[in-house]
């Protein structure tokens, strides 16, 4: 089946550019999205469950992604989920690598991350693994 | 209770030499296949003196927290534990103690973003300072007037919990709590037939403002109370700017129907300021009024708060705070208190 690979948006890190990214057919999101699946207030989307995935606190990536695209920073970002967890709600799950989310997005429809723009664009990386 | 004490020192010190472990966010005990399950706590402990109060050192709320996942439609939590667990009076060396209790246990099922559902014993989910309930996740030990007998802080029944529209910015909460017998001394009134909800409005995922609303009969007595209200919080840059408005409404049984209403209100503003790295400057004005009593006695209540706290992580706080409390109209007095808290979510 097609791989259908979504580019939502670009960031620039360091003169390394970086993208959302999700894998599936039944997802459409938009930039404002990725901000409510990141805090939670969007957990669905077409009847599909999402899961959002980060890189660690001390990954450059996470913040310039926290700054970018959540419009937020570490520190409100640890102040929203600390309230969470009180409620019982766990933070997205991190990954060491950009190569591990990779592997994540491959395997769960639903996921998203972001992993450098030439991991993307490069045919070498495995894009089969995403065909379904 | 010494037993209760050494679990928490025991999760704490074993959580903080668990790998991947983050402060505030508990420690993966158990993971496989659909169950995932978290173990944390939270601890407060206060040196308290007053001008009209012999000094003490107290163990405000701790609690040990277990919660679960099972699949990312439900989750479940329970916590033990307890406020005021442990006073010691500095003047006259006495002892309080507080029995540890189970203060929350529900589950929760998410349908869909507009709708879940969560069942079982959990905080009333109204304003602000209701909802982060312990010190950690506070700019202040010392609980505005708005959180203290307006509406029961925890109830036992069902809530229906969603986010609706398109950017998922409105939010609501209704809720039904099924009778005053299922309280015991943790909660702050005594409540069955309490029904109510909020309906909020998300700026961002931290700035809202919200419209609480409810009604209860007190169990102590034939009393009807309906209430609703306003909360704001804006956080912006270094800045933190917050406010709840409440107004209580009561009236009760006689033998010729319901009379003689009463009303009351509460209201604060609290601004928090980041000043540098991990310290940040509060303060914060309240006031309470009660008119039209049963007695006929009019009287009012208001306080200042102002704040120092060190912060170098969210989940972990010392707060300096001194608070002047001045009360007119019945049992007139004013006093000047100071507080020093160590608080922390693990």
């Amino acid at each position: 089946m097609k791989v259908f690979v979504a580019l939502l948006l670009a960031f620039s890190l360091f003169a390394e550019s970086w993208s959302v990214v999700y894998v599936s057919k039944k997802l459409h999101i938009k930039k404002s999205d990725v901000k409510n699946i990141y805090f939670k207030k969007m957990r669905e989307k077409n009847g599909l469950s999402i899961t959002a995935l980060n890189l660690s606190s001390s990954h450059p990536a996470r913040k310039a992604f926290l700054k970018s695209v959540l419009g937020s920073d570490l520190h409100n970002w640890d102040i929203y989920y600390d309230q969470m967890y009180f409620m019982g709600i766990k933070s997205p799950p991190v990954l060491n690598s950009s190569k591990s989310m990779m592997s994540f997005l491959s395997k769960i429809e639903g996921a998203v991350g972001y992993i450098p723009t030439e991991l993307v664009k490069n045919k070498h990386i495995e894009l089969t693994r995403f065909e379904f | 209770m010494n037993k209760f004490y050494l679990i928490l020192l025991f999760i704490f010190i074993a959580s903080l030499h668990a790998q991947e472990y983050k402060l505030g966010r508990g420690y993966e005990v158990y993971k496989e296949n659909k169950l995932a399950l978290t173990l944390g706590g939270h601890i407060d402990i206060n040196l308290y003196a007053s001008s009209n109060k012999d000094e003490s050192v107290e163990l405000g709320q701790a609690g040990v927290i277990l919660s679960g996942e099972y699949t990312p439609r439900l989750h479940f939590l329970v916590e033990m534990g307890s406020d005021d667990i442990y006073i010691h009076n500095l003047s006259h060396s006495q002892n309080e103690t507080t029995d540890i209790q189970l203060m929350r246990l529900y589950g929760e099922y998410r349908f869909s973003d507009a709708l879940e559902v969560k069942v079982g014993q959990f905080l009333t989910p109204i304003g602000i300072w209701n909802r982060t309930y312990i010190p950690a996740l506070r700019w202040s030990a010392f609980t505005p007037y708005v959180a203290q007998g307006f509406f029961p802080k925890i109830i036992a029944g069902g809530l229906l919990n969603g986010r609706f529209f398109e950017e998922r910015e409105f939010s609501y909460s209704v809720f039904y709590h099924v009778d005053g017998e299922h309280d015991t001394n943790k909660n702050n009134v005594k409540a069955k037939e309490f029904i109510g909800g909020e309906l909020r409005y998300h700026f961002t995922p931290l700035a809202k403002i919200a419209i609480p609303f409810g009604r209860y009969r007190s169990d102590s007595s034939k009393e009807i109370n309906s209430f609703a209200g306003l909360n704001l919080l804006l956080p912006f840059d270094k800045n933190e700017l917050s406010t709840e408005l409440i107004y209580k409404e009561g009236k009760w049984m006689e033998s010729n129907g319901y009379k003689n209403r009463w009303k009351s209100y509460a209201w604060y503003l609290q601004y928090v300021h980041h000043i540098y790295k991990a310290s940040y400057l509060s303060v914060r004005y309240g006031e309470k009024r009660r008119l039209k009593s049963k007695n006929g006695i009019n009287w009012n209540e208001r306080n200042a708060v102002f704040g120092y706290i060190y912060k170098p992580k969210t989940a972990f706080s010392i707060k300096t705070e001194y608070r002047h409390v001045e009360r007119n109209g019945l049992n007139t007095f004013h006093s000047d208190e100071g507080l020093l808290s160590f608080s922390v979510l693990f």
